[in-house]
């Protein structure tokens, strides 16, 4: 990072902050601050130097033109629901919180488009045009507490992206703050601008190319109907199996995910919706679109699962049923918790077609490490989630753990997959990174990101491991949302 | 090139066809490299002799761009890198070089039930790489999205003489930028695309195409967004001018479904006033046609779909054809023959259409025009970033130079 010249002193960097966004938008007392000194992956922590709550893109300007004038860090920061470290400020630094971001500018629904400001939370979208018959579409399971920056960030997934694809699918602009200051509009309401796909490329980018203001967003119309359908299966293998046979049969789910037996107990101890605790595995495969026709779908694919030995196939007779799966689905990995003093979750992507094999060796790995590990997760994209369950206190079994994660993420490149589809890479994966890339193409990344990022002063230490090497060629654990 | 420069470099694959004209001018070398290596070594051989390259697959979009900037230039052409690399249906991905044609594609696609939803004229002569550099698509975008949306992962050879890989073959990816976005309407300016990965889609049960005639351009868009007001979205659509301009859908789904879509689309059209027509019914062949041969200069405009309307009535007077895929805020329109001077005074006339939003392109121009209009449209704010993105992926500058927004 560029040397302070002359340094400020702190109090003079809070009150030239202050005169920008008003003093009860800075905060530098340790208290206030210790909420920002990781994300949700709170394995690793830094302590920021202040935390600024600006309302405006034109604060953000003037607020990044001040760290640059300074040589301070800037770490562009949403709800930090992220889950690898892309908001700690591990080089501290002034952490811009988006949180004060947080109005929708604009609802087009004649052209389907929305504007908002980069705080909003994930779910206030679709909830701003549900009476139009909308919605925002792709839904992180943190998306109650999400920001739709945060979103642009790590080009986050959930559940219902298997059918409508993830957030760089449903970007078509962004306002942004660049590293030096200046704010620019890339892309807007109208997709497919001619030249080079700048929004794509700064989708997932996490925080690492400027600050993302204001992002407009596609917006989808809502199914007519669902079927929502429970499938009980006595072993993993048949359950995975019958992801892969309904996704090779054509059918594309609005949803397919699967939740394994140690996890389906937590469930049911935490929350009692009758789920069969001595099943295997279960799936949760949700058809969506037009009335007409959807219930050929549903015994198409009710009939996958009968030829894969489904014990049983239920289908969700109501819609208070459907949020009731639901809300199992997206609070599974919280009932986890119940099942060790520690989780750390992987994020590993596979061709779906290996599901069954890949699933078997990570169930290897687990015995040939003597730990436990749980799987709840996007089962038609191929997105593992391996949840490892251990004690933290215990370093025997802390050094196994790691070891277990490192075999997972190579069994995942080996097979063709990737080290991470949806949490990014942040400052937990970095080492990572050379398992898939060439030096050539981190070089490449390097350098494209100086186009934007030329001092190196906006979220310093994410991504990309530096040219001395990786930050620290160790796996950490983190806990676990999914 | 000369004949001595072939026996430095026997082996290169270098021929002096002309076949490749732009913008009247033939091209000093013509470049077939048919692997990964040998396209290397055709940067290689045009780095060293002073080359500009510029990609070229089945030539459908060649006239689309500004004005080459190169003393000498190679046509890099892509025909003999061809071939699908990897299939696998039950992941619905296909990884495949950049010459391989899109019928030839979907012809192994269709094997297995499926099939990209990607359109673009001559579809046998067409090919992916030039698809995805163009980041162009036309009749399905507003359903299926553009071949960006389906792009999982590229390798690039770039003028450094080395190849770069983005993302990967799996659906979901987020380890590191992605890369290949860029690569998606780069119009050959950034690299050469050796393999691309694309996502499919499985083939529905029934495809079926409707048709229906509207009083005019305005009426046939109002018809086609009260569709999507009603979220009756058919997968494609295509308005065409003429007397009666024709709205034709693409209905897709099982036949239950498409029973019921073509009943719902018909009673809601026909209470607009749109006339059910047998024209383009049935099984229409959804492949964009051809700019033709003859024709002088050719738009496409990206706007709101709710001012397609208005726009397409206005730019009507200047075209022999127009077409728009309302949904999706296309309008493409094909100008009327006439003189140098009518030529000009038409795009002018055309470029200075007030926009709220979006985009006019010109995806043909005569090349007196092109030297006083840009193809691509006026800057944007984000115009030093595209150039820092050029400089930093083609710092030599060998990529089609000056085709790109600007002149980069």
């Amino acid at each position: 990072m560029t040397a302070l010249s002359p340094a400020p002193t702190a109090t003079e960097l809070f009150s030239q902050l202050a005169e920008i966004v008003g003093s009860d938008a800075v905060l530098h007392d340790s208290a206030e601050q210790r909420v920002y000194d990781c994300d949700a992956y709170t394995v690793e922590r830094a302590d920021p130097t202040c935390v600024v709550l600006p309302q405006t893109t034109e604060q953000v300007a003037e607020i990044v033109r001040l760290c640059n004038k300074l040589g301070v860090p800037f770490i562009p920061r949403g709800a930090g629901t992220g889950l690898a470290g892309g908001t700690t400020p591990v080089q501290g630094g002034v952490v811009v919180s988006t949180m004060r971001l947080n109005q929708i500018l604009k609802i087009d629904a004649d052209n389907r488009r929305m504007t908002a400001q980069a705080g909003c939370v994930n779910v206030n979208l679709s909830k701003a045009v549900r009476g139009m018959g909308l919605h925002y579409a792709p839904d992180p399971s943190s998306q109650g507490a999400c920001t739709v920056g945060g979103n642009v960030a790590n080009n986050s997934g959930g559940p219902h992206t298997l059918k409508y694809g993830v957030t760089t699918n449903h970007i078509t602009g962004v306002r942004m703050v660049l590293p030096n200051g200046e704010i620019v509009q890339i892309g807007g309401d109208v997709a497919d601008a001619p030249g080079y796909d700048l929004v794509g490329f700064i989708v997932g980018s996490e925080g690492t190319l400027g600050i993302v203001t204001e992002v407009t967003v596609r917006l989808t119309p809502l199914p007519q109907t669902y079927r929502t359908l429970l499938a009980v299966f006595e072993t993993v293998d048949d359950c995975t199996q019958t992801v892969s046979d309904i996704i090779a049969s054509g059918t594309i789910p609005g949803a397919l995910e699967m939740i394994d037996q140690l996890i389906l107990q937590a469930i049911e101890d935490a929350f009692h919706f009758g789920f069969p605790t001595d099943a295997k595995a279960v799936l949760i495969i949700e058809l969506d679109g037009f009335e007409a026709g959807i219930d050929e779908d549903a015994e198409r694919v009710r009939g996958i699962c009968g030829k894969n030995n489904a014990r049983e196939v239920r289908l969700a007779a109501t819609d208070a049923d459907r949020a009731r799966l639901w809300m199992a689905r997206k609070k599974g990995i919280g009932a986890a918790g119940r099942l060790a003093p520690s989780i750390v979750t992987q994020d590993g992507v596979i061709p779906r077609s290996k599901l069954p094999q890949v699933l078997r060796e990570v169930q290897k790995i687990a015995d040939d490490h003597g730990i436990r590990i749980c799987n709840i997760f996007h089962a038609g994209d191929g997105n593992l989630h391996p949840c490892v369950l251990f004690d933290e206190r215990d370093p025997d079994e802390l050094k196994r753990v790691i070891e277990a994660g490192d075999a997972i993420l190579k069994l995942c490149v080996d097979v063709g997959g990737s080290i991470t589809g949806e949490h990014g890479i942040g400052i937990e994966k970095i080492s990572s990174m050379s398992l898939l890339f060439s030096a050539d193409d981190l070089e490449c990344m390097k350098s494209l990101r100086e186009v934007f990022n030329t001092n190196s002063l906006c979220n310093p230490g994410k991504m990309l491991p530096t040219s001395h090497g990786c930050i620290e060629a160790k796996w950490r654990p983190r806990p676990a949302y999914v | 090139m000369s004949s001595s420069e072939q026996a430095v470099r026997p082996e290169m694959p270098v021929s002096t066809d002309v076949e490749f004209m732009l913008d009247g001018r033939s091209p000093d070398a013509v470049l077939e490299p048919a692997s990964e290596q040998e396209a290397l070594e055709s940067l290689a051989w045009a780095t060293r002799n002073g080359h500009a390259v510029v990609p070229v697959g089945g030539a459908t979009h060649w006239q689309f761009g500004n004005l080459l900037r190169a003393e000498k230039w190679a046509a890099l052409c892509t025909c003999k890198l061809a071939g699908i690399v990897d299939y696998s249906a039950e992941d619905m991905v296909v990884t495949a070089r950049p010459g391989t044609t899109l019928a030839e594609l979907q012809a192994v696609l269709a094997q297995q039930r499926q099939f990209l939803p990607l359109t673009s004229p001559l579809p046998q002569v067409a090919t992916i790489g030039g698809i995805v550099a163009t980041n162009r698509q036309g009749r399905l975008r507003a359903a299926f999205g553009a071949p960006r949306d389906r792009l999982l992962g590229a390798r690039i050879a770039t003028s450094s003489g080395k190849v770069i890989r983005g993302g990967g073959r799996v659906v979901k990816n987020v380890a590191g930028y992605d890369l290949c976005k860029l690569f998606a309407g780069s119009q050959g300016t950034l690299g050469l695309l050796t393999e691309i990965t694309l996502k499919t889609n499985p083939m529905p049960e029934e495809q079926r195409s409707i048709s229906f005639l509207a009083t005019s351009l305005a009426h046939g868009c109002a018809g086609a967004l009260r569709l999507q007001h009603d979220q009756l979205d058919p997968a494609g659509s295509i308005l065409r001018s003429g007397d009666k301009p024709v709205l034709s859908l693409l209905l897709l789904g099982s036949k239950t479904s498409v029973d019921w879509q073509e009943k719902r689309i018909a009673e809601t059209l026909t209470g607009l006033g749109l006339v059910r027509s047998e024209t383009g019914s049935g099984h229409e062949d959804w492949s964009e046609p051809p700019l033709p041969a003859i024709a002088p200069a050719a738009f496409r405009l990206q706007a709101r779909p709710t001012e397609c309307g208005a726009l397409s009535e206005c730019l009507l007077r200047h075209c022999g054809t127009l077409s728009v895929v309302p949904a999706a805020g296309i309008v493409e329109g094909v100008l009327a023959e006439g003189s140098d001077e009518d030529v000009l005074h038409a795009v002018q006339e055309i470029a200075s259409t007030p926009l709220s939003g979006g985009y006019l392109t010109w995806q043909k121009l005569p090349a007196s025009v092109k030297h006083q209009i840009d193809s691509m449209g006026p800057k944007r704010d984000d115009f030093e970033l595209l150039r820092g993105v050029k400089h930093t992926m083609d710092p030599a500058g060998m990529f089609s130079p000056g085709r790109g927004l600007g002149g980069i």
